[in-house]
């Protein structure tokens, strides 16, 4: 703890008079960092002296007398760990925990006693365990209907301790086998004596469900129902359970006159329970029909909230609860006094006609909002606040919108406690309403107490809080924190606890810290790499303030990669510094002649800065230089001499990126959208003259549920230079393949050179999916893609565009589909392949 | 830590404030407990320093515990609160032990009439039942939580 913290939670400042509340709040304050044993504030003339003494920390935690249970399972049942301050009442809850766990595993006698070694700051604990003289297993005897199978659960042995924990999981693994088989009141009973264990079996009836009357519901949804219930036990109340289930189903699918008769025949170890079923006529409703007194309305709206709607199956059940919403629909429209005073039921040909018939009454409009107010405090305000409601329709829900405005007023002001009553009287079709309201006492926000961070730093923490020491009360505020903290990704859990004084208020922040590092791997099959596999360690609170490091290789038979990233999402304010290391050694191939096209081995870095402009839409400034070397260059694809050899590239890169799609690794709807442009210049020492500009625009639409439309647009463009007539091959464009045009191989649209793709300065690409969800994560994508690489800017013609469309597959996983695709050219060359297939991992866009 | 000074059990200055006493992670400070013997001595004239530690750590137990349910009102409230949800919506009198108690102790009743005394021996029992459950109670939340008398004041502290 620093001394910044001590003296801000102890209140205690320099020139200031010393007030014994608040020192006394401050030593509570301090208490509850659960660090101090004792705090004492002394004065000397002008002088201040504060003495504490710590409680000390478990340096070691030791196990003595053990014999059957080794240090590791002993060190689990602990409710402490090293580094913990130490507390005695830990200790004790420890030893019982000990004690009945090892009484529990067949050592009744044990006994644990623990003694701590401390020294001015630390402590080792150590707990001597007396194990004592174990109840032995001397015979097994089994009783009633022995089952070599059941018995082979049991995994306690003659000669072993009596562990009871065994017996449970014996008992739980013989009601779960009895239940796979559909075996119903059976007893598993146990019991221990001078060595012996008796156990009684005794197997219950095997069920056996039969239905005799189903014709239109599917026998398997019956079943389904029924299996939810034949669980240990069948007993009257359970069958009745059951028959009831039944009845609603079948109510459900539009079986109002079904009849159910259950029939319980007992034989030896057998029970049949046989369902008689009288399903009747399936009825549908054909149309509903509103016979309002006066006024006209939109069925439709009507229909999306009852049950009982044109085309669904009658619902008899739901025919009251249907009567009730159109009633609460009414109401929401300001008719106050709607009621459905008449519902008649036309069948005719298995065909349901309901009529309701609706005394709507007057619509009822909000003649005056009276206030009466505690004080007066804030009148003004409120009045302004409320003045938009006078003359809209009333409603019970309008009410209390406006209530709720009026209390969130209140609290945003610090007047925590609010108390707003709500009356209202109808006059002549017009609502009077009035609220009495008790503003309270203005409470202000006093010290922030964090608590629970081992390692993140709670300075980190503070800077991380909006709240200010004496300004009012908001818990708006601190659920904004709260969020913002989330954020960080340092935390699974944040309680926030309000400490109240007199007007001010404590704040405490308790957290739980995740874990800050992770190591990941995996391996995958792409068409292109074939066999790949990556590797990521990564740690997000470098120095507890939540500098993030990243490090990542990549493996696969053309490609090594790895890269080193540290991320600084706390630069200054909320800009954020990201610098990173990589490395690149690739063989780059024409997939269809299986020709390398060329080899390269690049070194990069770049630094640079992020910064949200907006929710949702960010800028980031980067500076990238990066060194490569090509090799083996195909001579078909060679435009250049800087398309051989070693190269160095330095630039700055700007980007804007705008991302509202609710879940980046498998969006249904929102936007992507990006705009980047890089400057190579040979002011930054590089050896090349360009500026790269290029852009994407992704738009998702879930068009039902379980359907979602994706469109894109993608393009780009190299404008050259100074002395710099063409790019290397490395830096150019190439399309084809399982992200950009799926009816090509990877890379291999474009100019071509004998056959060769060689790249281009410019390319512009469109893609379309439908993703049609197949239940059990599985997806299936129709997609039309467009696109096509040229040389230069001018070279551009749309009707050059090369189609392609096709089928995928999709597994939905954590990190994005699994999938494989199939494109097919619709504008095929002569000499070209018909078609395409793509494994790979994520959405193409 | 700073300040990581171990206290001498004699200060050299005035206090202006310290620890007397923790139960977890709540602190009781001298100013607490002067201000609490002046309230309990009203009522209590010969407690002694000791009995006022151990009261007020129990009310610390019982707040701690109440605070947990009842998140309005003061501390008087809050532990009163929490007592008749916990401890006396627990407690049944029946009529077979009032009648059975006023059978036990008939001598110390004289003549009065079983219906007479019927409601004061109930409240009685009531209280009786009450004292021991709370005990028991206080002692069942003692043994759960790290309870420690660091300084034990005596005359003007």
């Amino acid at each position: 703890m620093s001394q910044e913290e001590f003296l801000y939670l102890l209140d205690l400042t320099n020139k200031r008079e010393i007030s014994k509340e608040a020192i006394s709040e401050g030593i509570k304050r301090l208490f509850l960092k659960d660090i101090f044993e004792d705090i004492i504030i002394e004065k000397n003339n002008k002088k201040i002296t504060i003495r504490v003494k710590e409680k000390p920390t478990i340096k070691s935690i030791k196990f003595e007398g053990n014999e059957n249970f080794d240090d590791k399972f002993l060190r689990k049942l602990l409710n402490f760990k090293i580094g913990d301050r130490l507390k005695i009442v830990e200790l004790k809850k420890s030893s019982n925990h000990i004690r009945e766990t090892l009484k529990k595993k067949g050592y009744p006698e044990s006994q644990i006693t623990f003694n701590t070694d401390c020294s001015q700051e630390s402590c080792i604990v150590t707990f001597t365990i007396r194990e004592g003289i174990p109840l032995t297993v001397r015979e097994i005897i089994w009783e009633g209907d022995v089952d070599e199978f059941l018995q082979g659960l049991l995994s306690l042995s003659v000669g072993a301790p009596f562990d009871e924990t065994k017996m449970e999981d014996f008992v739980k693994k013989c009601k779960n086998y009895f239940e796979k088989q559909g075996i119903v009141n059976s007893t598993i009973a146990y019991s221990f004596k001078e060595g012996k264990i008796l156990i009684n079996l005794k197997k219950g009836e095997k069920v056996k469900v039969d239905f005799i009357g189903v014709e239109k519901l599917k026998r398997q949804d019956l079943n389904n129902l029924l299996n939810a219930y034949l669980k240990e036990r069948l007993d009257e109340n359970i069958i009745k359970d059951i028959t009831n289930s039944l009845i609603s189903l079948y109510y459900l699918n539009g079986f109002s006159e079904i009849k159910i008769y259950p029939i319980l025949e007992k034989q030896d170890k057998m029970i049949n329970l046989i369902f008689v079923i009288n399903e009747g006529k399936r009825k549908i409703i054909e149309d509903i029909y509103l016979k309002f007194d006066e006024i006209k309305m939109e069925k439709k709206d009507i229909n999306k909230i009852i049950i009982n709607s044109p085309n669904s199956p009658f619902n008899l059940e739901e025919l009251e609860n249907d009567k009730k919403r159109i009633e609460d629909f009414l109401k929401a429209q300001g008719y106050y006094y709607a009621k459905i005073y008449q519902t008649e039921i036309k069948e005719e040909d298995e065909k349901i006609k309901i009529i309701f018939k609706v005394s709507e009454g007057k619509q009822i409009k909000i003649k005056t909002i009276n206030l009466e107010i505690a004080n007066e405090v804030m009148k003004d305000r409120v009045w302004e606040l409320t003045k938009e409601f006078n003359n809209k329709i009333f409603t019970e829900e309008i009410l209390l919108e406006i209530k709720r405005k009026i209390i969130d007023f209140y609290q945003r002001q610090g007047y925590a406690e609010v108390n707003v009553k709500s009356h209202y009287e109808i006059n002549n079709d017009e609502a009077y309403i009035f609220f009495i309201i008790n503003p309270g006492e203005r409470k202000y926000f006093k010290k922030s107490i964090i608590l629970g961070n081992r390692k993140t730093k709670t300075r980190f923490i503070y800077e991380r809080l909006f709240q200010k020491e004496n300004k009012p009360f908001n818990p708006y505020i601190l659920e904004e924190e709260r969020l913002s903290l989330y954020k960080t990704g340092l935390f699974s859990k944040i309680d926030i606890i309000y400490q109240k004084q007199d007007n001010y208020i404590d704040i405490i922040y308790d957290f739980e810290e995740v874990p800050a590092g992770a190591f990941d791997f995996g391996f995958g099959y792409g068409d292109y790499e074939k066999v790949k596999g990556f590797m990521e360690l990564s740690y997000i609170n470098l120095f507890g303030i939540n500098k993030q490091i990243y490090s990542r290789i990549e493996l696969s038979k053309i490609e090594k990669r790895s890269s080193i990233v540290y991320i600084d999402p706390w630069f200054w304010k909320d800009l954020i510094f990201k610098t990173s290391l990589n490395f690149e050694d690739r063989r780059v191939k024409n997939i269809d002649t299986k020709d390398i096209l060329y080899e390269l081995r690049r070194f990069s870095a770049s630094a640079g800065f992020e910064k949200r402009l907006l929710e949702n839409f960010k800028a980031e400034l980067d500076y990238e230089i990066s060194y490569s070397k090509i090799w083996d260059i195909l001579p078909e694809v060679i435009l250049s001499d800087q398309d051989i050899g070693r190269i160095l590239i330095s630039g700055f890169k700007v980007s804007l990126i705008y991302d509202d799609r609710d879940n980046p690794f498998d969006p249904k709807k929102g936007w992507l959208a990006g705009l980047s442009s890089k400057l190579s210049s040979e002011i930054f020492g590089s050896e090349l003259n360009f500026l790269k500009t290029s852009f994407y625009l992704n738009k998702y639409t879930e068009l039902y549920e379980g359907l979602v439309f994706a469109i894109s647009l993608r393009g780009g463009w190299a404008w050259l230079y100074g002395k710099t007539d063409n790019l290397p091959i490395s830096e150019r464009y190439f399309l084809g393949g399982r992200d950009t045009v799926r009816g090509y191989a990877q890379n291999t649209l474009g100019p071509k050179r004998d056959d060769q793709p060689t790249g281009g300065n410019v390319f512009l690409m469109g893609n379309m999916e439908l993703r049609t969800s197949l239940g059990r994560n599985f997806f299936i994508v129709n997609f039309l893609d467009a696109g096509n690489v040229w040389n230069r800017v001018g070279d551009v013609n749309p009707s050059k565009l090369k189609f392609t469309t096709g089928v995928g597959l999709r597994y939905k996983t954590p990190v994005g589909p699994i999938r494989v695709d199939y494109g097919y050219k619709l504008n095929r060359q002569k000499g070209e392949s018909h078609s395409e297939i793509h494994f790979t991992i994520g959405h193409a866009f | 830590m700073l300040f990581n000074i171990i206290c001498l059990p004699i200060c050299s200055g005035e206090i202006i404030d310290r620890v007397v006493a923790y139960v977890d992670d709540q602190a009781i400070t001298i100013k607490d407990f002067l201000e609490f013997r002046a309230k309990i001595k009203e009522k209590l004239p010969n407690i002694s320093s000791n009995e006022i530690i151990e009261l007020m750590i129990n009310r610390k137990l019982l707040l701690k515990e109440s605070k947990k349910i009842f998140l309005e009102g003061d501390e008087e409230e809050a532990i009163k609160n929490y007592i008749d949800l916990k401890i006396k919506s627990k407690i049944f009198i029946t009529d077979d032990k009032i009648r059975e108690y006023y059978e036990q102790n008939k001598h110390q009743f004289g003549e009065k009439p079983f219906l007479s005394i019927r409601d004061e021996i109930e409240t009685y029992l009531f209280e009786r039942e009450l004292n021991k459950k709370l005990i028991e109670h206080i002692k069942e939340l003692r043994e759960l939580a790290e309870i420690k008398i660091i300084f034990l004041p005596f005359g003007d502290y």
